[in-house]
Parts: structure tokens; C-alpha cells; sequence
């Protein structure tokens, strides 16, 4: 009998510890995450002030006057293409961007990762060794080379490399592919299974996650080149929203609020994206296979 | 690898073997590496021993541009050794943070998806405009920042981003902040540990803390080491946060080496000496990698390797 | 795994289709190309006006693109470097010597002579300015001059008057003012930029570099050691802003938050007061007490330029001469690119602009008047970033307080500067 109340008053105590952990657990997300979407919430309110208030009402997160102004004049875009143009050629960009990155890049970490031949050592230090060299040095004899090409004016410099992986997608994927034990492709290579069956049947299905991962960083990368969009298009009904919203600002005469309102509206593919994803993320690997 | 000469020669056994399959899966990278990198890659170490102002060809000067970089370019050494510190600093706050949080987010409730989003929106907005402004509004003498410290009595006539002291603490800052990227792959990493592993160590009675050192860190450790790689590489090139917000200032305490490299490159059109200043950078890269490289025998464990 | 080649196969396919996909010109049509920079205002006034353009010009087809101020530098050099330098381009004061010194630009002048480029309306002063040695490069698009912009209703409220072309001190008597009247500051004279040196020297009929810029265009420290000494005495006396405590995010906002005047160009006016929805008026730059000349110069805002790799120069410099001579042009674009530089379009848009524009025209004009300008200097050199970015670095140690003697700085500041000047001059 007193075993039990004492059972009973133990599993009480340790229930309230945890619904006590659980409400600190969650009192402190919400507070750090707050800390985290405030700019995103400054600029969306900003977004809605106008022009004269964004930035003497800069620390007030509700606007005292709203108005969507900077939506409508910042959609028009510039000359004969809206926003529509530029987010139609963002998505597409992006989108053939990140499938593009998320096969190419599970191939060779693939290779790099699971079959030991020559000269693997040599690739892979060459392809860390170009992670290294800061970008901008490479911008010009970049443009140089493809416009020799005569990729200048279309949306191959943007598009085209992405097929052939990234030193940071492989070497990520290849991390992933290392934590996998090798018992799986051991007894499927005794099965007769070729490499080409092991990848495609056994480790592709198991890093599902990173696959996602990359697809998503690839996406957001894409989707933020301004560099690429401005090095390499020269028609307005090429251009990117990433290059389209730096046009609102000249050096003497800046149109911040229409800069808030179509970076809030662009943030919505990425952030839609990220949801969609995200839960791929949660069921990942964990509840499917690999149990034994 | 044994060699398959026993089985008929055919295209898919000749295509199986290891020698041939493993270029196979990496031709996508050498073709890629061959058609877009090499020629500017090579362009650019050519560059770094010529005068090159963009507008006409280069005019080769030998070593001119590395004796110019070591002992005539005061705000050279001054940016080598702001970056070196801003690496040494920020790489390893950001690691933690971004590991721990991802743990925190590891667990499923109904809140999770939102604060996994909430966590990554930091990174979205990156390089943006509106946060370079934002940034330097609440950072500012009279900014959100100092008036929360004055509501709750603490000094707030700190300028943040004004006094050498600070400046580079508060970009650093800007940079831990937006850690939603190495979360986000350390998420993916923590959902790729199986379960079983969990569960067999609940059966031999292992508490959460004993699962955390000897499952999940251990199993974690090849993506922290990439995660380590990757920021000690973007720390080294970092630029952005400088550039947009303080722009080098104050004293130059905040002069990014990849700040300094594109202000000789673009703005004076010296592409002859950044270039060379790039490829130093590799060098110092290259050094630094190879010893978290070499370190990694030691601390990295591979599920397929079986350690 | 099959499936998956294919679909790789097929993107390879995809691309070396779409590889050749380049814009073929129309029969019997010239095409240029013709890039700017701005915001947009101007991206569609300027699309509008070209539309304009090809209606009158039939045969010509003009290729646009556009870039904002910072990309627009990275974008056109690689250009440059790629040999794709666009026909028409945009350009700026300060790079003007650079890209004509490195063959980028073709000379008009024999354009200016054989009449192809009208440029009869257009005072000579102005078509100096669009020269290096003595050859046309470029033309400008429009004038602006130096101005200082400030906050009439702080001056009203400290019951104090700016004059339209103060003095130093009248101005450091308003400044101090104003500061105890509403706690805002200076960013003016505790700007020590090397164009704020530069108006003080050319108030000593100076300037900052020598005539073919070998040398900085002075030799006695002074007058950076009184530059100096200004912004500190501002700083101490609590009127002038302490480097690092600006609370503005922005140019903008600096005049809502922190400080009550700002050195602009004159064609900015507009932007401010939308952007601040304040009161902001504007006069010429203070002088220095005992000037002998005033600072003040008309100056391009910008310049519209040829390629000298362009193949069909004739027709781009029709398009220059629309853009100079042509009302139809100015029917679109206004002042958008400035006031214009041939007197008849002055005349022809004055009555259909608004007040802003009208303020700024009449501005310009009182600026105009014989003795409130100066001459305008030349285009400085390509070296001109070193130097005043070095400035920067000597004055931002001094507003630190890191310097005691100012005199020994100026002397190093002077001797560094010189050095670069000298070593540029060389190649």
C-alpha cells in the first residue's frame, strides 16, 4: 500500500518536473525566437509605413499610419516588366538550380565517399582547394570565359554549373553518406548488386535529409545571387528579383520602402519552401528503414 | 578490390569496377571543375604576379604585388589580423549555438516546425539591405539596444559599432545570429542517427546524458567537422557584414580581409593585387584545413568506418 | 539510377540547345547597346525616352540594360573586360578618368566638329568638364553644383538665419545655435572628407591636386591642421558629431535623428524631403572667413559616353545629341539626369517643372550668377580613392583623438599622398 502512494506521488512529481521543463523549454524558444524574427517583423511593418515614418518610427513595429503604397509601386518594376517577370525567372533559376545541385552532388559524394580508386585522394583535396580561393578574385576571368562561350546575355552562368556539383554540396553529402555503415552495401555487392544499384537503392534512400538540406541551401544561394543576375543578364525581361531589388536604391535617391516590400514578398518562396521541406526533415531517415 | 577478370568482360562489369565506377560518380565534378573552374582559377594565380586594372590587359610585375601586400600595405596586415580574430571568435560560438539549438529543435512537439523556421529566418535574410539598416539602427548610440539596457538600468552609452572596443564583438554578433544554415544541417544530421541506436542504449539502461556522449555526439561528429570546415572557410572570406554595416570603420577594427581584397579589386580596380591577396588567403585556408583535417583522425568517428 | 542519367543526358541536351540562343539584329537595323545606372524614376523615364528615340530613328535599335549605383561599376568593367563594352554608357565624374585613360572611351571631339553633335547651346565650361587633356570623352548629361542641405524649421525654432552663402563662422554661430536649441548636430565641418578639404582649399583658390595631378595641390599643412582643429573643437564643444555616435541608419535619416545640415549635391533635394517628409532648404558650402575665392562650382552630374570598340559610333552619337538637343527627350525625362546643359532646353522645360525642380533650377542659376562660382576643377585622377580614402584614415585618428600633434599628422598625411600621386603619375 505504501508502495504505491509513494509510486504514485514519485510519478506526480516527475510529471510536474516535466511539464515545468516543458514550459521553460517553451517561455525560452518563444523569447530567443522573437530575438530571432524581429528583423523580419520590422521589415514587414516597415513595408507599411510611409516613406517619411520608416525610419523616424524605426524602433515602432506597428506603423502609425499604413498604407501598401510601396506594394503597388514596387510590383510595377521597372520599364515593361514587373515583379512578376522577375519572380517567374527567380523560381525557375532556383528551382533547376537546387535539382540540378541535389543530383549532381549526391553522385560524386557518392563516389567520393564509398568506392576507393585512384586518384580520390587528388580530386578531393583539388575540390576543397577550390572552396578556398575568395570568390571575387574569380569573377572576371569568370565573366571572361563565358562569355568566350557565349553564355553572356542567357541563363546558363547561373543555371549550368549547378549540374556539375559544389565543393560544400558534396563535401556535406559525403559526411552523411560516411555515417551510413557499410554492412548494407557489403551484403548487397555479395547479392551481385553493381555500385550503381548500391547508390541508387540503398544510399540514396538514406540521406534523404541532406538531399533536402542541399536542396534547400542551393535554393536560397540561387535565389539571392545578385551577382550572377548582374554579371551576367543584360535584358530586362531576364532579370532576377534579387537584381530587381537592389534597383531600387541609386546613390543619391533610395527607395527604401518599395526594398521592404518586395524583399518581404520574395522571402516568401524561400520561407514556403522551408516549410514544405522541413517536414521531410523531421521524418527523414529515423522512422523509416535502417531499424535492424 | 579485387579485380573483376574472372566475370566476362562486359561494359556493366567494366563499369563495376571500383577503378572505373568512382570516376563515373565524380564525373559530374571534373567536368565541371575542368570547363568552369580551371581556366579562372588558373586566370586568377596568373593575375596575382601581373598588374591588371580590368580596363586593359595585365601587364606581368613578377612578385611587385606580394612585396607591395607584405611591406608596404599597412591596412593589409591590419585586415589579416581583424579576420584572424573574427574567425578564432566567431566559428566556435557559432558551432556551439547552432548545434545546441538544433538539438533543442531535434525533439518533435507541436511547436517545432515553427521554431525551426522562426531559427532559420536570420539566414534567409543574410545580405540583405533592410538588415545591414536594421543592424546599425539597433546598435546605434540612441538604438533599440542601449535604450533596453538603459530600461533596465545597466550603462547604455556604449557605442556599439563606434568604439573600437565593440565594433567587432557587434558584427560578430550579427554573424552568430544568423546560424540557421549549420542548424539546419545539424538537424538533418540528428534525424539521420537511427533510432534503434536510442533504443538499444534505453535498454541498457543509459540515461539522456549518456546517450548524448556516446550516440548522438559521436555519431554527429563528421558533420560538425564538416560544419567546422566550412565555417573556418567562410569565416576567413567572410565580407558581407563588414561591407554592408561598418564598412571598415571604426579604425579600420573592422576591415575584413575580404572587405580590404574587394576594395583594391573593385573600387580602385587593382585586380592584379587582389588577386594575389586571394591567393594568400587560400594559403592561410589551406594551412588551417589541413590541421582540422589531420586533428580529424582523432576526433571524428564514421559509422563506416567502423572506429 | 537509369532514369536519373537520363534525365542528366537530357539537361545536357537542353543546354547546348540553349547555348546559341542570342538576339540576331532586325534586317537593315543598327543595334547598340547602352547601359546606366539608377533608380526606379529614372529606369523608367529613360526606357520611356529611348522608346521615343527609336520612333524618330527608325534604323536604329537600342539594346537596353540597367543596373543599380554600386553593381553597375562591377558590372560595366566586367563588360570592359570581356569586350562587350556597351555602345552608350553612363558615366561619373570620378571614374571618367580612368576609363578614358584606358582607351574604354572614344574621343567626340571630331563629332563636336563635323556638327554631328550639336553642341552649340551648350556653355564651354561645361564641355571641359567631359575632357582629359584636352579631348572630349564624354558629355555631360546634366549640372548640379554643391550644396548644403539643412533643416529650416530647426534654424527657425533657434530663432537664428542661414545665410544663402554663409561664412564658416556665420554658419559655426547657427550650428552652435541650433545645437542648444534642439540638441541636434554637425556633420559638416566633422566630416573631414577630402571634399570637404577640397572646398577649403578652393575657397584659397586651391585645389586638391596640382593641374596634372603629380602632386597634391598644396604644400603648407595648415590647412588641414585647421580642418582638423574645427572638427575637434565641435566635438569638444558638444555641436559637432562624435565619431561613432550617429544613430541614422541611412543619409536620410541622419537628418531626422542626429544632424541639422548635410553636404548633398543639388539635384538631391527632392529625395530628401520625400524621404524625411521635413523641411529641408538648402545654400551654397560655407565659405572659409578669409576666402579669396568661393568653393562653389557647377559640375556634371553625370555623362553619357561612347565606346571606342563601338562599331557604330555615328549612331550612338545621335542618340547623345537627342538626349543634348532634343525637346522631345526632355518632354520625358525632365531634370531627372540634372538641369540640361543647352540653354534652349533649359528654356523649354522651365514651365512645365514642379516647385522641387523649380527651387533646384533657380538654385543652380543663383549659383551661376558671375563670382559665386568658381571655376571647376579638372577630373581628378584614377588615383584620387587612395588618397581620400587615406584622408579618411588620417582624419577618423584625429576625430579618435589619437593625434597631439596635428601639424606633424598633416606634414605625414601630405608626404603619403604625395607619394601616390607621384608613384601613379610614373605609369
Amino acid at each position: 500500500m505504501t508502495d504505491m502512494v509513494n509510486i504514485q506521488q514519485i510519478s506526480g512529481s516527475v510529471r510536474f518536473r516535466r511539464r515545468f521543463l516543458r514550459t521553460v523549454y517553451h517561455v525560452f524558444m518563444l523569447a530567443v525566437g522573437f530575438v530571432m524574427i524581429y528583423p523580419l517583423l520590422w521589415l514587414v511593418s516597415s513595408s507599411f509605413k510611409p516613406s517619411g515614418d520608416i525610419f523616424t518610427t524605426a524602433s515602432s513595429l506597428i506603423p502609425k499610419t499604413w498604407t501598401f503604397e510601396h506594394y503597388t509601386v514596387g510590383w510595377k518594376g521597372f520599364g515593361n516588366y514587373t515583379f512578376t517577370t522577375y519572380f517567374a525567372n527567380s523560381l525557375m533559376i532556383a528551382g533547376i538550380s537546387a535539382i540540378g545541385m541535389i543530383f549532381s552532388s549526391a553522385l560524386v559524394a557518392f563516389g567520393f565517399a564509398r568506392i576507393r580508386f585512384r586518384g580520390r585522394q587528388f580530386w578531393f583535396v583539388l575540390m576543397l582547394i577550390t572552396m578556398m580561393l575568395p570568390g571575387q578574385v574569380m569573377m572576371i576571368p569568370r565573366f571572361v570565359l563565358f562569355n568566350n562561350m557565349g553564355w553572356v546575355g542567357t541563363y546558363l552562368p547561373m543555371i549550368a554549373p549547378s549540374f556539375f556539383g559544389s565543393g560544400f554540396n558534396i563535401f556535406l553529402i559525403m559526411q552523411f553518406i560516411r555515417g551510413i555503415p557499410r554492412d548494407m552495401d557489403e551484403a548487397a555487392t555479395i547479392d551481385g548488386c553493381s555500385w550503381y544499384a548500391i547508390f541508387g537503392r540503398i544510399i540514396l534512400p538514406l540521406i534523404v535529409p541532406s538531399l533536402v538540406t542541399v536542396g534547400v541551401l542551393t535554393f536560397m544561394g540561387s535565389w539571392e545571387d545578385f551577382m550572377g543576375a548582374l554579371l551576367y543578364l543584360n535584358k530586362p525581361s531576364m532579370y532576377t528579383v534579387a537584381y530587381a531589388l537592389k534597383m531600387f536604391n541609386d546613390s543619391s535617391m533610395s527607395d527604401y520602402g518599395a526594398t521592404f516590400a518586395m524583399s518581404a514578398l520574395s522571402l516568401i518562396p524561400i520561407l514556403t519552401i522551408f516549410f514544405f521541406f522541413q517536414k521531410n526533415l523531421v521524418e527523414g531517415i529515423s522512422t523509416q528503414g535502417l531499424k535492424g | 578490390m579485387q579485380k573483376a577478370n574472372r566475370a566476362p568482360r562486359t561494359l556493366g562489369s567494366v563499369l563495376n569496377r571500383s577503378g572505373v565506377a568512382g570516376y563515373v560518380f565524380i564525373l559530374p565534378f571534373i567536368i565541371g571543375l575542368i570547363v568552369f573552374t580551371v581556366v579562372p582559377f588558373f586566370t586568377s594565380l596568373y593575375l596575382a604576379f601581373t598588374e591588371y586594372n580590368v580596363l586593359s590587359p595585365a601587364k606581368w610585375i613578377g612578385l611587385d604585388n606580394f612585396r607591395r601586400m607584405f611591406f608596404e600595405d599597412r591596412l593589409f596586415w591590419t585586415s589579416f589580423k581583424v579576420t584572424f580574430k573574427f574567425a578564432m571568435i566567431q566559428v566556435p560560438i557559432k558551432l556551439a549555438v547552432s548545434l545546441g539549438v538544433a538539438l533543442l529543435l531535434a525533439r518533435t512537439t507541436r511547436l517545432t516546425g515553427l521554431y525551426r523556421a522562426v531559427f532559420y529566418i536570420p539566414s534567409l535574410m543574410g545580405g540583405s539591405v533592410a538588415i545591414a539598416l536594421l543592424w546599425k539602427q539597433i546598435f546605434a548610440y540612441n538604438g533599440v539596444f542601449n535604450q533596453i539596457l538603459g530600461a533596465i538600468g545597466l550603462p547604455s552609452g556604449t557605442r556599439w559599432l563606434g568604439d573600437p572596443r565593440t565594433a567587432l564583438g557587434t558584427l560578430i554578433s550579427l554573424g552568430v545570429w544568423q546560424f540557421g544554415s549549420s542548424m539546419l544541417i545539424f538537424l538533418a544530421a540528428i534525424k539521420n542517427i537511427p533510432e534503434s541506436y536510442h533504443e538499444a542504449a534505453i535498454v541498457d539502461g543509459a540515461g539522456p546524458v549518456k546517450r548524448f556522449f556516446s550516440i548522438t555526439l559521436p555519431m554527429l561528429t563528421p558533420i560538425l567537422f564538416f560544419n567546422l570546415v566550412n565555417q573556418v572557410i567562410g569565416a576567413f572570406q567572410a565580407f558581407n557584414s563588414s561591407y554592408l554595416i561598418t564598412g571598415g570603420a571604426p579604425l579600420n577594427t573592422t576591415l575584413y580581409y575580404g572587405v580590404h581584397l574587394y576594395n583594391r579589386a573593385f573600387k580602385h580596380y587593382e585586380m592584379g593585387y587582389g588577386s594575389a591577396m586571394a591567393w594568400f588567403m587560400l594559403l592561410i585556408i589551406a594551412f588551417f584545413t589541413a590541421l582540422i583535417f589531420r586533428s580529424s583522425s582523432a576526433w571524428v568517428y564514421y559509422e563506416s568506418e567502423g572506429r | 539510377m537509369k532514369r536519373f542519367l537520363s534525365v542528366l543526358a537530357a539537361v545536357m541536351v537542353m543546354f547546348t540547345l540553349l547555348a546559341p540562343l542570342t538576339v540576331s539584329a532586325e534586317e537593315g537595323k543598327t543595334t547598340l547597346t547602352i547601359l546606366w545606372w539608377g533608380s526606379q524614376t529614372r529606369h523608367d523615364l529613360t526606357i520611356k525616352m529611348i522608346e521615343k528615340f527609336e520612333e524618330k530613328y527608325p534604323d536604329i535599335d537600342l539594346v537596353i540594360d540597367y543596373s543599380d549605383w554600386d553593381g553597375y561599376w562591377t558590372k560595366l568593367s566586367a563588360q570592359v573586360a570581356g569586350g562587350q563594352t556597351p555602345d552608350i554608357m553612363q558615366m561619373d565624374y570620378a571614374y571618367l578618368a580612368q576609363y578614358a585613360s584606358n582607351k574604354v572611351l572614344a574621343e567626340l571631339d571630331s563629332f563636336i566638329a563635323s556638327g554631328e553633335l550639336d553642341v552649340s547651346d551648350v556653355s564651354d565650361s561645361i564641355l571641359t568638364s567631359g575632357q582629359i587633356d584636352g579631348v572630349t570623352y564624354a558629355l555631360s548629361t546634366g549640372t548640379n553644383a554643391p550644396v548644403l542641405l539643412y533643416r529650416r524649421d530647426l534654424v527657425e525654432a533657434a530663432g537664428v538665419e542661414l545665410p544663402m552663402n554663409a561664412t564658416m563662422s556665420e554658419y559655426v554661430a547657427v550650428s552652435k545655435a541650433v545645437y542648444e536649441n534642439s540638441g541636434m548636430r554637425d556633420t559638416f565641418v566633422t566630416d573631414c572628407s577630402a571634399d570637404l578639404l577640397r572646398f577649403r582649399l578652393r575657397s584659397y583658390g586651391l585645389n586638391l591636386y596640382n593641374d596634372d595631378a603629380t602632386a597634391l595641390g598644396f604644400d603648407d599643412p595648415k590647412y588641414l591642421v585647421d580642418m582638423w582643429q574645427l572638427a575637434l573643437d565641435a566635438q569638444n564643444e558638444g555641436w559637432g558629431m562624435v565619431p561613432g555616435e550617429s544613430s541614422a541608419a541611412t543619409a536620410f535619416d541622419s537628418m531626422v535623428v542626429d544632424a541639422w545640415s548635410r553636404y548633398q549635391n543639388s539635384n538631391e533635394l527632392q529625395a530628401y524631403r520625400d524621404a524625411t517628409g521635413l523641411d529641408i532648404s538648402m545654400v551654397t558650402i560655407p565659405d572659409v572667413d578669409d576666402a579669396t575665392a568661393s568653393a562653389t562650382y557647377l559640375k556634371p552630374s553625370m555623362f553619357w559616353c561612347v565606346a571606342e570598340q563601338s562599331e557604330h559610333k555615328d549612331a550612338a552619337i545621335k542618340f547623345i545629341n537627342f538626349f543634348t538637343n532634343d525637346p522631345d527627350c526632355f518632354d520625358i525625362v525632365g531634370v531627372d539626369r540634372a538641369i540640361p546643359i543647352s540653354a534652349k532646353m533649359r528654356e523649354h522645360i522651365a514651365p512645365s517643372l514642379d516647385d522641387v525642380s523649380k527651387e533646384v533650377v533657380s538654385f543652380v542659376d543663383y549659383v551661376s550668377q558671375p563670382g559665386m562660382a568658381s571655376p571647376l576643377m579638372n577630373a581628378d585622377p584614377a588615383c584620387h580613392t587612395d588618397v581620400s580614402e587615406l584622408l579618411g584614415q588620417y582624419s577618423e585618428q584625429v576625430r579618435y583623438g589619437l593625434v597631439d600633434d596635428l601639424t606633424a599628422f598633416a606634414q605625414e598625411f601630405m608626404d603619403e599622398a604625395n607619394g601616390i600621386l607621384a608613384a601613379a603619375a610614373q605609369k
